[in-house]
Parts: structure tokens; C-alpha cells; sequence
């Protein structure tokens, strides 16, 4: 509660000198538009050929990890603390333009090329546990598998939705409960927990109204739970911390400002970065915030006015801005070790 | 509330009450047959003296019928004066007004029955007035249109032009002659209505909206009228074929326009509020803008198609009113990114546009963006209008684009194929199909699969094909035991992902593949599949002119100056809908093309509308340039040839 009441009292949008309008890019030593992932320590990139190839590239090496059409795409998710990366080979990019284009699931051990196909989707989400979840759009299956022993999964059959575009995002609380947020045919969004051993969902939170976007996020044992709007300048946004016991446990952040949420929770202990609205003159703009759940503080990272997204890519947080990527908190960035010798 | 109390009585009794001054009567206390209630007596009890006077005179004047052969054409002709106080307390204030701006407009407004007694249009009038021959005048009781025609041979005679002018045969060329001017502040809106008062037309146009009102009563009527009732259904159906033909003779905005500046002549802000408002329901229903606008929104929200005049009013002021209704509008019937903008964006958005969108589509049962927004670019281009529905609202944009890929390439354009064995032939054939039912098409998926079961399966050539949902299908019904079925099992179907099952004679057919997939590039690349990319194809098609837009400063110059010109463009969907989808690791991107077609005041001036391909068509959105902006850099570092794919195009 005194935590509570000091965020309503004490929230402050601090203009920090420590950043300036231009923040540094992304330091690669190859086109970082070709690059997929790469290690903090910039020992081991993953990137891709225009001729639809996975590459890792180590220190004057190169392997192949998965081959492919020209026109394939990857996109790669990893933890800083995890062994696992989940690769999603995307074909046919530039043809079938639709969000639903489902990709072939991988799993791959960081620094390795032995990849393992687990099998096929969208909305890849990684979890601390080691186990990653994916959704088929299609058949509205979510897809849970255990990075370590593929063979061991479950699946969660989600209702039809109001809208074909809505993917559930999950959280893992343990091996056996599972936080998820979906939407059903009313159009109507929900956090709902889904017990294992029985095989049983349970709706245990419900936003007022339809233009509530329910969004998951997880780092250092916590899980968090943010509800932003739909309507990109019109309403309000909250965020709550998540237990397996109670459900919601306790609000954590409001603001009468609809802020664009998009929230990384593992990159720093007790701290949630996420867009957030603010006002300049007339119009809401958005950048992006480092809020200190403790203190119940958000302090503004960024001052580009647009910033709707933040990353977190291997322990570095990066902000994707205008087709590059921005680093913010003046973090050390890799010594450019990544691989030479990339030309096709 | 001001219009609440407006149209109570109490408020009727006040406005008439200059009048009752004028006439001298007002403070009149004592009731007696020949006297007049005064302003203390209740409203009722005027009106009813009002109506017992009149009729003691109309039945007194009836025992008098004369024609107008044997009036004194040189002796003073007037109207009984229970009659003009019947006329005062029961026309609508507005004619009052338009009927005291000379003799002349008087007469007019009794020949266009704007003037109303208590029973209804004034027809036979009381008529003091003079017999040949003799000195002292009489009540006579003669017929309106003969008192006007005696009238105009010595007076206002140019109203017998007028109503020639106004006739159906006339009217089209009439209306087209005025200038209907929108105004744009409130002086020139209100000098607008003190000229339209003064002009000796009016009352002539405002018949015309009064006959419009007629005929949608009597439609009303029609409906509860019984079979056997005759003459009234003659008359009734005479009122709605003046109606329709009045109709056919002028536009929607005309006929709002004069509907409007009729009915507010006393009230010159009702007539201007519309135009000078900021929100499109009132400009829409102003006739400020087409109606085409908003429709297709409206359909779904009164569940009719079409719509009237009448029902656009009404759908218009709930729009109005709840914002959040369409956030919700036609998300079941044509599936799209949910939820849509509410109300007060739209109409923000819908301001501005210039994409014309005379149909309806639904992006979530096409899967490839490039159609979708193909078909979108099509059809504005060519104007296409189309009374779609849930059923065929994504075959009408797959087929429209095979047809013209097709016609660019006639063997490779179009990939999607029914493949089956050919028992005649004894070999494996494919026709080419595009998904969902159409009536004539030999493309369309109903057509193709008759073709094959009529070839193959025994089915009877005078027979059909019906597309129906899983849901829907009940092989226990009597409907469902002969004939073709296609059944879509899934709750969605796109072009890609269905799963079917066919069904003929209640017997399941096995053997039917469908294949291929829907890729098609939308700029040049190096892998294009088809021979053309969507970029070419309009080029081909349209004969359109494109343009790099590389900064705002060029998309306002090329959006604001050049006639019909539009934007389209693909970018990521993380940055333009960064509400919708989150970017989750390094270079991630879902690209989506979109159009933009507007710029917007709100904000600092830097949203513009667009409709991305997963959008509703009819819920533009507003979003900042910036992110647009975000959104293409973003995915020309991804694109094969790092091309820019941000275009003006324009015919």
C-alpha cells in the first residue's frame, strides 16, 4: 500500500541529461541488418544470406545452421541467461505479407549450429524456465516445449477470436501453471492460468471494455502484467505484479496517458522498460521509460517522440528506431568481435 | 435541450404568439362562438375555438360553392380570417416564415401545401369575395388551385412559370441550376439562408421536400394498409411514385440540402451546425459529403442494405453520439484488425480522406496484403462500386486480382488450382479457382468444383454448388440430402488455410486437391513468382504515374495538390502498429502494406489516415508520419534490394 501511494505521489517523467536526442546505434562490424542475434560478449553472431541461409559466424569462422530459399527470413529469440536460442525461419517473406505467416520453430544452443525443428508458428516467447511456447493462428494451438527435452510438451487449444490477428502471449510460472493472455470471440481480452496436472484453464482477470491490450512480461522471478489501449491516444494503462497464489497481486503503475506499454522485464532487477506516453504541447508522443518498480519512478530513456519499442537482445537493451537500433543507458556494447568475412 | 422544448407545445404556443398580437386578439378573455381565446387560455383551447370557428365557417362557405367564373375579377378577394388563424397555429413555423415574405410567397406556399389548417393541406378555402354583378361581398367556399389560377392572371404571375419549372419533367434540370453553396463560417452560412428566404423559388423547393416526406410516410402506411382497401393503397402508392421519381431526379445532397435549409428557415444554426462542425455524420447528412462514406458502416449497424435517406440520419446521429459503437462495427461479418478506431477518429480520418471505398472487403479471410490492398488501389482508381456481404467479401478481391494478373500472364498469373483426376481423360487436370462462391464467374470456387462434378461425379448440369459453414451444415435436414455442398470447416477461411469438405447427393467426395499459394510480390525483388508484381500491374492496368515519398513535406505537396492522387507503401507492422505488435527480437518484422490517403489536423498536423491490408476499410486509422516513416526504414533494411517502398501514385 505505501509503496502504492508513494508511485501516485512521487511518479516522475525526469528529463535526464544522460541521454541525448541522437542516441549511439548498434555497433556491428558487418551490415546489422543482416545479423539475427549476437552475443553480448560479440563471440557468436547468427545472421542470414540474402540467398535464405542461417549462418554463425565466430571469430574467422563461419557454419551454416539452417539453409533455405532466397526470400527466407529468420528471426531470432534469446535470453542473456538462457543456453537456448529459438530460431523462426520465415518463407516466402516478401510474398505472403499477412501477420499470420506462420515460420518453422528451432532450437539451437548458443554458439552452435545443430538446430532441431519444434515445429511451426508465430509469437515465439521464451521463458526463464528453459521451455518456449508458440502459437499456430490457424488451428489456435499454443505450443509448449521443453528446450532441454523437446519431447516433453503441452499444448493449450485457445477459443476463436473477434480478432484474427490477436496472438496469446504466455508466461511460465513453473513447470506446471501457465499465465496467459487471449481474447475470445467477443473480442474480449483475458488473463487466464492454465494448470497442467489437471489440464484446466481459469480466467483470472478481465479488463473492463474491448480497448484493453493485455500484455505479459517476466524477468528476475517476477511476472508482470500491463494493460495499455488499443486506441493509440485515448485511454489509460496500468501495470500490476503477478503471483501464482493470487493472480493480480498488486498495481504497481498507473497513468492517465495511454502509453504504448511493449515492456522488457529481464534486462535489469526490479525495473519494467517500456514506451510511454507523454505530453508535448497538443499531442501525446511516446518514448521510451526505465520504471523502478521499488521506487515507483520512471525515468525517460530516450527523446525521440516515436519510440513505440524496446528490446532486450542479449542483456543489451536496444531501441529499434527509423530501421536501426539505438542503445540507450550508455551500455557497453561488444567489442565488434563478431564475425569477418560475410560479403555474399 | 433547446430542441426538446422546441417541438412542445408550450414552445408552438410562444412562437405562434406574435401572430395572435398581430391579429389583435391577444387579450381576449370572454369565450363566446364568435370570440377568440386570449394567450391565458390554454394552448388546447385556443386551438379548439380555433377549430370550431373554422369549421362553422367552412361549412357556411361549403352551402356557398362557387366557381371562379362568377367572382368579380375588379372587387377585393379575401381569406376568412379563422382560416389564417388556423394556418398560423398550424403550419410549421419555418413556411410561416417563408410564407410572410410577400403575397407572392404566400400563394406559393398554398400551391406547394406548405400551409396547414387542423385538417391537414389547405384545399377548400373559406373566400370572402365579390359576385359579378353585385355590391356587397360573399363567403364563398372555392378550391385552392382555382383561387390561384384566378389569382395569378392579375397577380404574381411568374409563380405559374415556377410550377411548371418544378414539374418532374422539369426537375432534374431545375435543381441543377441552383447553387447550393456549403458555407464555411457562421456569417456566410447565415447569409446563405437570409438569401434562399428571400428567393421566390423556395416555396417551390420546399414542396418538393414536403412531397419527398409524403412519400416516405406513405410507405409507412402502405405497409399496415389491408390488401382490401383500395383507394387508399392507390393513393399511398401514388405518393411513393412521386417520391421515386422526385428521387430519381435529384442527389442526395440536393435533397438533404433543401430538406434541411426547409425546415430551418426560423432556425438558421440547425441548417449550419452540420456544415460547420468538424465531424463527417453531419457533413454526411448535410450532403457536404458522400454518402458512400459512411454507408457501408451504417448498413451493418441497422442491419438493412440499402439504405435510405432517412436511416442515414438516424445511423449517423448514433454514430455521433457513442464513439465507442465502432470500435465493434461489422467485426464479426468482415473480419479485420480488431478493435477499430472509435467514432471520433474515424470521422477525424474520414474528414480528410480521399480513397474512394464504395464496397466492402474483409482482409481476415484474405492472407496476403498484397491483394487486399491491390484490390483497395483498383477500385479507386476505377471508382468500382459493389454491394458485397460477408460471403463474398474476399473472393470479390481475389478474383478481381487473378483477373488481372491472369491477364498479364495468362498461364502463370493466377497459382491457386482444383486438382482431380479427369476419368475420361484418365489423367491428372488442374483448374485454376479463386476461393468463396461467385454467381458467374467461371473462376469462382463453386463454379469450379460443379465443373468437375458434373464431369466426373454424375452431377446434374442444371444443378449448383452452395459455399456454407461447418456450423451451418446438417446432413439430418431435408435441405442438406440432395445437392452440392462445399462446407469451409474452419471459422476463418483464407485463401490459403481452409479446410473443406465436399459434399454431393449427401455422399462425401474424395479426391478434389487444392492447390497452391497465394505469393505474390508487391515491388520488384529478385524472387517474384508471378510474372508481375502488384507494382506492375497497376502500372499495366491503370496506366498510373508512381512517385518515391520519402518525408512528409512530399506527401502533403502530392496528397493535397494532385486530384485523386494516393499513397501506398509496405512497412513493418511493429512500427505502425506498435499497439497491436510487439517487436520481440533483432530486425523483426511482419511487413504490411498500407495506403495513405489523408493528413490530418489533429495532433501538431503530422498524423495522416491509413488503412493498413489488415484494417477495415471503412476504419481508416490515424497515424503519426513518424511511425509510417519508422515502419518503411525498417523494412527497406530487410527488403531483398533494400528498396524504399513508400509510393505517390495518380492517374
Amino acid at each position: 500500500m505505501a509503496l502504492k501511494t508513494s508511485f501516485y505521489m512521487t511518479i516522475l517523467f525526469t528529463s535526464m541529461s544522460l541521454f541525448a536526442s541522437t542516441l549511439p546505434p548498434l555497433a556491428t562490424k558487418q551490415d546489422s541488418t543482416n545479423i539475427r542475434y549476437l552475443t553480448r560478449d560479440g563471440k557468436y553472431t547468427y545472421y542470414q544470406r540474402r540467398s535464405g541461409d542461417l549462418l554463425l559466424g565466430t571469430n574467422f569462422n563461419v557454419q551454416e545452421v539452417l539453409k533455405s530459399n532466397m526470400g527466407t527470413m529468420y528471426f531470432i529469440t534469446g535470453k542473456s541467461e538462457n543456453k537456448w536460442l529459438v530460431i523462426r525461419q520465415v518463407q516466402h517473406f516478401q510474398q505472403s505479407l499477412d501477420p499470420r505467416l506462420v515460420g518453422k520453430i528451432y532450437r539451437v544452443e548458443k554458439g552452435q549450429i545443430n538446430a532441431l525443428e519444434l515445429g511451426e508458428g508465430v509469437a515465439v516467447d521464451l521463458h526463464s524456465n528453459g521451455w518456449v511456447s508458440f502459437y499456430e493462428p490457424h488451428t489456435r494451438l499454443i505450443t509448449f516445449k521443453n528446450l532441454d527435452n523437446p519431447q516433453i510438451g503441452f499444448n493449450i487449444q485457445t477459443p476463436p477470436k473477434l480478432n484474427p490477428y490477436f496472438f496469446p502471449h504466455a508466461v511460465m510460472l513453473d513447470e506446471q501453471t501457465v499465465f496467459y493472455v487471449d481474447m475470445n470471440e467477443k473480442g474480449e481480452s483475458a488473463l487466464i492460468s492454465f494448470n497442467r496436472t489437471d489440464g484446466k484453464s481459469k480466467v483470472i482477470f478481465k479488463p473492463k471494455g474491448i480497448n484493453r491490450r493485455l500484455e505479459l512480461c517476466q524477468g528476475f522471478d517476477q511476472n508482470y502484467l500491463g494493460a495499455f489501449p488499443f486506441q493509440q491516444f485515448s485511454g489509460t494503462s496500468e501495470i500490476w505484479s503477478l503471483s501464482k497464489e493470487k493472480g493480480i497481486d498488486k498495481q504497481i503503475y498507473s497513468s492517465s496517458l495511454s502509453d504504448m506499454g511493449n515492456m522488457v522485464c529481464d534486462h535489469s532487477d526490479k525495473t519494467i522498460f517500456f514506451s510511454k506516453g507523454h505530453k508535448s504541447g497538443a499531442a501525446v508522443r511516446h518514448d521510451i521509460f526505465e520504471f523502478n518498480v521499488e521506487s515507483g519512478q520512471a525515468k525517460q530513456i530516450s527523446q525521440l517522440n516515436y519510440a513505440t519499442q524496446v528490446i532486450n537482445h542479449d542483456g543489451l537493451l536496444l531501441i529499434p528506431f527509423q530501421g536501426k537500433y539505438l542503445v540507450p543507458l550508455k551500455q557497453e556494447q561488444s567489442s565488434g568481435q563478431e564475425t569477418l568475412g560475410t560479403k555474399e | 435541450m433547446w430542441h426538446l422544448f422546441w417541438h412542445s407545445p408550450f414552445s408552438r404556443f410562444l412562437r405562434i404568439l406574435p401572430y395572435l398580437f398581430l391579429s389583435g386578439e391577444v387579450f381576449s378573455q370572454v369565450v363566446t362562438t364568435n370570440d377568440y381565446p386570449g394567450i391565458l387560455f390554454p394552448l388546447e383551447q385556443i386551438v379548439s375555438t380555433q377549430t370550431n370557428q373554422l369549421s362553422a365557417v367552412q361549412i357556411k362557405a361549403t352551402a356557398n360553392p362557387a366557381s371562379i367564373s362568377i367572382i368579380d375579377p375588379k372587387k377585393p378577394l379575401r381569406l376568412d380570417n379563422s382560416l389564417l388563424r388556423s394556418l398560423i397555429t398550424h403550419t410549421e413555423p419555418s413556411y410561416l416564415l417563408l410564407a410572410r415574405q410577400n403575397t407572392c410567397s404566400f400563394y406559393a406556399a398554398l400551391e406547394n401545401n406548405l400551409l396547414r389548417s387542423h385538417d391537414g393541406a389547405a384545399r377548400n378555402l373559406p373566400v370572402w369575395a365579390t359576385a359579378k354583378g353585385k355590391e356587397t361581398e360573399e363567403l364563398f367556399a372555392i378550391e385552392s388551385s382555382s383561387l390561384l389560377s384566378f389569382v395569378y392572371r392579375e397577380q404574381c404571375t411568374a409563380n405559374k412559370d415556377f410550377g411548371s419549372l418544378f414539374s418532374i419533367q422539369n426537375l432534374a434540370k431545375t435543381i441543377q441550376g441552383f447553387n447550393f453553396s456549403v458555407p464555411k463560417t457562421q456569417t456566410q452560412c447565415s447569409n446563405i439562408v437570409r438569401e434562399w428566404t428571400a428567393n421566390p423559388y423556395l416555396p417551390y423547393l420546399c414542396g418538393i421536400h414536403e412531397r419527398i416526406e409524403l412519400g416516405n410516410r406513405a410507405e409507412t402506411q402502405l405497409a399496415q394498409t389491408p390488401a382490401s382497401d383500395l383507394l387508399n393503397r392507390r393513393r399511398l402508392g401514388t405518393s411513393i411514385r412521386v417520391r421515386d421519381e422526385i428521387n430519381s431526379n435529384s442527389t442526395l445532397f440536393q435533397r438533404n440540402y433543401i430538406g434541411a435549409l426547409c425546415q430551418s428557415l426560423e432556425q438558421p444554426e440547425k441548417f449550419c451546425e452540420p456544415f460547420l462542425t468538424e465531424e463527417i455524420w453531419q457533413k454526411v447528412t448535410a450532403g457536404e459529403k458522400p454518402a458512400w462514406l459512411i454507408e457501408k458502416n451504417c448498413e451493418v449497424l441497422l442491419g438493412k442494405s440499402p439504405i435510405t435517406g432517412r436511416d442515414l440520419i438516424t445511423c449517423a446521429a448514433r454514430l455521433k453520439d457513442n464513439p465507442s459503437l465502432c470500435t465493434t462495427l461489422g467485426a464479426n461479418e468482415y473480419p479485420a484488425l480488431f478493435p477499430k478506431p472509435d467514432c471520433k477518429e474515424i470521422s477525424d480520418a474520414l474528414l480528410v480522406q480521399k480513397l474512394v471505398t464504395r464496397y466492402r472487403d474483409c482482409p481476415g479471410n484474405l492472407d496476403n496484403g498484397t491483394i487486399t490492398n491491390g484490390f483497395r488501389l483498383w477500385s479507386h482508381f476505377q471508382n468500382t462500386v459493389i454491394n458485397n456481404n460477408p460471403n463474398d467479401c474476399a473472393q470479390v478481391p481475389a478474383l478481381t486480382f487473378a483477373e488481372v494478373s491472369l491477364n498479364a500472364d495468362p498461364k502463370e498469373g493466377w497459382p491457386l488450382a482444383i486438382c482431380y483426376q479427369n476419368r475420361a481423360r484418365e489423367k491428372r487436370e488442374c483448374l485454376a479457382y479463386v476461393p468463396g462462391p461467385h454467381a458467374t464467374s467461371a473462376m469462382g470456387e463453386n463454379n469450379v468444383i460443379k465443373k468437375i462434378l458434373v464431369d466426373n461425379f454424375g452431377m446434374g448440369r442444371d444443378g449448383s454448388c452452395q459455399i456454407i459453414r461447418g456450423n451451418q451444415y446438417n446432413p439430418s435436414l431435408l435441405e442438406y440430402k440432395n445437392g452440392c455442398f462445399i462446407i469451409y470447416e474452419d471459422n476463418i477461411c483464407t485463401l490459403t488455410h481452409c479446410r473443406r469438405k465436399i459434399v454431393l447427393n449427401n455422399k462425401t467426395i474424395e479426391g478434389l486437391e487444392f492447390t497452391g499459394r497465394a505469393l505474390f510480390s508487391y515491388f520488384s525483388d529478385s524472387i517474384a513468382i508471378t510474372k508481375s508484381t502488384l507494382q506492375s500491374l497497376l502500372r499495366e492496368s491503370l496506366k498510373i504515374e508512381a512517385r518515391e515519398i520519402r518525408n512528409l513535406t512530399e506527401l502533403t505537396f502530392y496528397l493535397k495538390d494532385l486530384k485523386g492522387a494516393i499513397i501506398h507503401g509496405i512497412g513493418c507492422a511493429e512500427d505502425i502498429l506498435p499497439s497491436f505488435f510487439k517487436r520481440e527480437s533483432l530486425n523483426q518484422c511482419a511487413p504490411l502494406p498500407f495506403i495513405v490517403d489523408g493528413i490530418s489536423k489533429r495532433n501538431n498536423g503530422d498524423d495522416v489516415v491509413v488503412r493498413t491490408s489488415i484494417d477495415d476499410i471503412h476504419s481508416p486509422r490515424l497515424i503519426p508520419w513518424n511511425f509510417i516513416f519508422n515502419a518503411v526504414s525498417a523494412y527497406q533494411e530487410q527488403h531483398l534490394l533494400k528498396t524504399w517502398t513508400l509510393y505517390g501514385i495518380k492517374n
